[in-house]
């Protein structure tokens, strides 16, 4: 390993001897004395550090440290200890996940991106959690942007944005498998393998599966959301003769995934409670080009091409979606530091429906081009940071989007920052909201309806507009002592031409075959809301070997406010020997009839030899079961009780 | 009207990307001078704090033994370090070696880091380095103050550097009183 760092050292340090003359006039600064050295001259040039109390907003990061200590076996989960975040389990594989509030199945501001891959669906503006997976050990970070990120990120980055970044192909180098079983997990494997590709780089592949049991229904009933995945990938990143790098990723996934619903009809019994197994498959390919045109002169282009389908009973679906993106990044000066770029998308789906479920047309594109431009301006000498950038954007449901943001951060002393941040950003309609014919839900017939059923029917709408956020943000950082430090975020949100529904007239019609009156609910932009709150969090390290996380995350809006704690320890025991918990408390969700709860999770792990660790995972330790939320009642599911757990895992590198 | 619009659109998307392209391989190549000049003095800087530092006895199993100076992965023009290849610390040779971000630093005597992942990975890095008897230079801002032991800080278009004593001290270096003359102390000072 050593031998091939320096191989590398030895081949970028010829490269760059090759391609710069005129170095070699330069003195041997090595031989001048300290009190020499501290009178030359020297340009602006330090890498800027992308520290997380250097940016001017809400940001939390995850690391793959903090992920694995928590005993996150999936996304959503290590998502739950960050604050701000609204994260909520539905059934073994579907979760309801936002940022500062409007959580529900299919939420819709929140943007999420795997290496810039945006994993966004179009459908319902939502992300398909069950499908966003790899192997946890390879993701480097997830950074957690709470609040708008239009300017960067675009459309949809209304209420926060997600990153997860995963490992160079160089920082994954050699064997790694882990096999693990548990009272919720039946079974669950992975392994991955990284490699050279002669000088050129790294790869790695992987493969991972995984087999969920079911969990009881809130009335008390067998669930049905056992659920069995299988994914492989692999990632390969490369530097070529002339500096440029190059980054390639794919992967495939194929899931079936259990689900019990209320299936409506319009002869007796009406409702039905069915369960199905949907059937969920998908592979994306994705490449990047980057090339330092000079120190801090960066260009890249990135794109990838994705294929997802899933089909039950209900609805099935096939999508394909294309992305091509350029960035190029530049100082100007020494105070200008410019990042601009151009993107398009294109998307196109295939929707097969039935009586539940309907989408007229059955198959549509939708598609955007975009242009972005930032500046960062250092001030008073880099004590002030203003940012100001826009996205442009025109996408074929809409039309042309601006997304404006103005940011300031002021550095008052080297342990003291502030920053404030306004920005506009906008979530345009998704295409259930569009297109939608859904009748979730027949009422039997009586005496008061004519011996007719009646259906209740949602129906999507072309006239929609996107939804408008304006929001202005605050925050405060401050590092007391090398031990203990605060980040304080503050927000006030303006919500406006939220979509929403409105009960029209109701009729009667034979459609279908039987006579049966139809109340329609039809999609409006009438909704507003204006929400306001903040997160506090705190780190404290006591000794060298504990540390501690805390944070506070307030949200009130015009009829419901939440309240959520955040605690974590992570102890190291022994050099060997490591015991950490998470301890959370989610105040009452009013609107959905969820109780407040809190919870506690606990993880021991033991490294007998260094590339073996051992470990074992108690989650939801203070209760039997509980319902953590409940199913949309468009898409009609049973919502399932999460219940306390234990897992162990045999991990292994070499 | 929207048609005309979207036509325009991706035609403008199609040619920005070529002029990206075109640009890109027009200009590639143009190092910067100042900046290759810049890492050689950081390096130069590293090369005598380590000539004022006397450590702790264990970390060398014989007088000879070399001098490991460690450089973060792209923390600092490889170019720039090849100026250290022949240079000694006393009688011992310097040898430099690249370590990965997270990875053990514990063989290293120097460490020269710039950007740190997190908050916790950098006090992750200091606690290792505390342990280990690792002396760490980084030119992050702040570096000194927020506990490492030597911090690189751009003043005036002119580099000094901040010492934070304490941490030093816990972690056995000796620095000599000539080169604490010339730098800032930060943190809390025990006497």
């Amino acid at each position: 390993m050593v031998r091939h760092s320096r191989a590398v050292v030895v081949v970028v340090g010829s490269i760059a001897a090759s391609t710069s003359v005129g170095h070699a006039a330069l003195p041997d600064y090595a031989d001048l004395s300290l009190e020499q050295l501290m009178k030359i001259e020297v340009t602006s040039a330090a890498k800027r550090p992308e520290s997380i109390l250097n940016t001017p907003a809400a940001v939390f990061v995850l690391t793959n440290e903090d992920i694995r200590r928590m005993g996150a076996r999936s996304v959503p989960e290590a998502l739950r200890m960050v604050p701000g975040l609204n994260v909520a389990q539905i059934t073994a594989s579907t979760w309801a996940i936002s940022a500062r509030g409007f959580n529900g199945r299919f939420a819709n501001k929140l943007l999420v991106l795997v290496d810039g891959r945006t994993v966004y669906t179009p459908l319902f503006s939502g992300v398909y959690w069950d499908r966003q997976d790899t192997v946890l050990e390879d993701i480097e970070r997830i950074e957690v942007i709470r609040g708008p990120g239009a300017a960067l990120w675009g459309a949809n980055a209304v209420n926060g944005v997600i990153n997860i970044i995963t490992k160079n192909a160089r920082d994954t180098q050699g064997g790694y498998a882990q096999a693990g079983a548990g009272s919720d997990d039946q079974a669950r494997g992975e392994v991955r393998y990284g490699g050279t590709l002669g000088e050129y780089g790294h790869y790695r592949v992987f493969g991972k599966t995984f087999t969920e049991g079911n969990r009881p229904e809130a009335s008390g009933a067998d669930g049905a959301d056992d659920w069995r995945s299988g994914r492989a990938g692999f990632r390969a990143d490369l530097t070529d003769k002339s500096g440029d790098t190059w980054h390639f990723q794919g992967g495939s996934f194929a899931s079936v995934v259990g689900d019990a619903y209320s299936s409506p009809s319009l002869s007796a019994p009406y409702n039905q409670r069915l369960a199905t197994d949907s059937d969920a498959s998908g592979s994306y390919l994705l490449g990047s080009w980057g090339r330092d045109l000079a120190a801090s002169n960066r260009l890249e282009v990135r794109a990838f091409y994705q294929q997802e389908s899933f089909s039950d009973p209900r609805i099935s679906e096939d999508r394909s979606t294309v992305d091509v993106e350029a960035s190029h990044r530049f100082l100007i000066g020494d105070r200008h530091n410019f990042v601009w770029g151009v993107g398009g998308r294109y998307s196109q789906d295939d929707i097969q429906d039935g009586f539940q479920f309907g989408f007229e047309p059955d198959s549509d594109e939708q598609y955007l081009v975009n242009a972005f431009a930032q500046d960062t301006i250092a001030l008073w000498d880099g004590a002030v940071e203003l940012t100001l950038g826009t996205k442009l954007e025109y996408n074929n449901y809409t039309g042309v989007e601006v997304q404006p943001n103005a940011r300031a951060l002021w550095h008052i002393d080297e342990r003291n920052s502030v920053w404030t941040a306004a920005s506009r950003a906008v979530r345009t309609p998704s295409r259930a909201e569009n297109d939608i014919t859904a009748s979730p839900l027949v009422i039997p017939p009586s005496a008061a309806t004519g011996g007719l059923p009646t259906v209740v029917q949602y129906n999507g709408r072309r006239t929609l507009v996107s939804e408008e956020l304006l929001a202005l943000e605050a925050g405060y950082r401050w590092q007391t002592s090398d031990y203990l430090s605060f980040d304080l975020a503050t927000f006030y949100n303006f919500y406006d031409r939220l979509v929403s529904a409105s009960t029209g007239t109701s009729y009667v019609t034979t459609t279908n075959g039987t006579p049966h009156i139809v109340v329609p609910l039809n999609t409006n932009n009438n909704g507003e809301a204006d929400v306001y709150g903040f997160e506090l969090v705190g780190n404290w390290q006591p000794r060298n070997d504990l540390r501690l996380q805390g944070w506070y995350a307030f949200a009130k809006s015009d009829d419901d406010s939440q309240n959520q704690v955040g605690l974590r320890s992570l102890y190291n025991v022994t050099p060997t020997v490591t015991l950490d918990a998470t301890a959370r408390y989610v105040s009452e969700i009013e609107s959905a009839d969820i109780d407040a709860y809190a919870e506690l999770g606990v993880r021991l792990a033991w490294r007998p030899v260094p590339n073996v660790e051992l470990a074992i995972v108690g989650q939801n330790v203070l209760h039997d079961e509980r319902l953590e939320f409940n199913s949309d009642p468009l898409a009609g599911s049973q919502a399932t009780k999460v219940e306390r757990s234990i897992f162990g895992s045999v991990s292994l590198k070499f | 009207m929207a048609g005309t619009l979207l036509r325009t659109c991706h035609g403008i998307a199609v040619m920005c990307l070529v002029l990206l392209v075109g640009f890109g391989s027009a200009t590639a190549h143009s190092r910067s001078t100042d900046d290759f000049k810049t890492a050689a003095i950081k390096v130069a800087f590293v090369y005598n704090f380590a000539k004022f530092t006397t450590w702790p006895p264990d970390r060398f199993r014989s007088p000879s033994e070399p001098m490991r100076f460690c450089v973060q992965r792209g923390d600092l023009d490889p170019e720039a370090l090849r100026a250290l290849e022949q240079k000694q610390v006393g009688d011992r040779l310097v040898r430099i070696e690249t370590v990965d971000p997270g990875a053990a630093i514990g063989t290293c005597h120097i460490l020269f880091a710039s950007a740190f992942q997190s908050e916790p990975s950098l006090r992750a890095l200091l606690v290792a380095a505390t342990l280990n008897g690792v002396l760490v230079v980084s030119d992050m801002p702040g570096f000194a103050v927020l506990g490492g032991h030597i911090g690189l800080v751009e003043d005036s278009n002119r580099l000094r550097f901040q010492v934070n004593l304490e941490a030093a001290l816990k972690t056995g270096l000796k620095l000599s009183s000539k080169f604490l003359q010339l730098a800032e102390i930060v943190g809390p000072v025990t006497q």
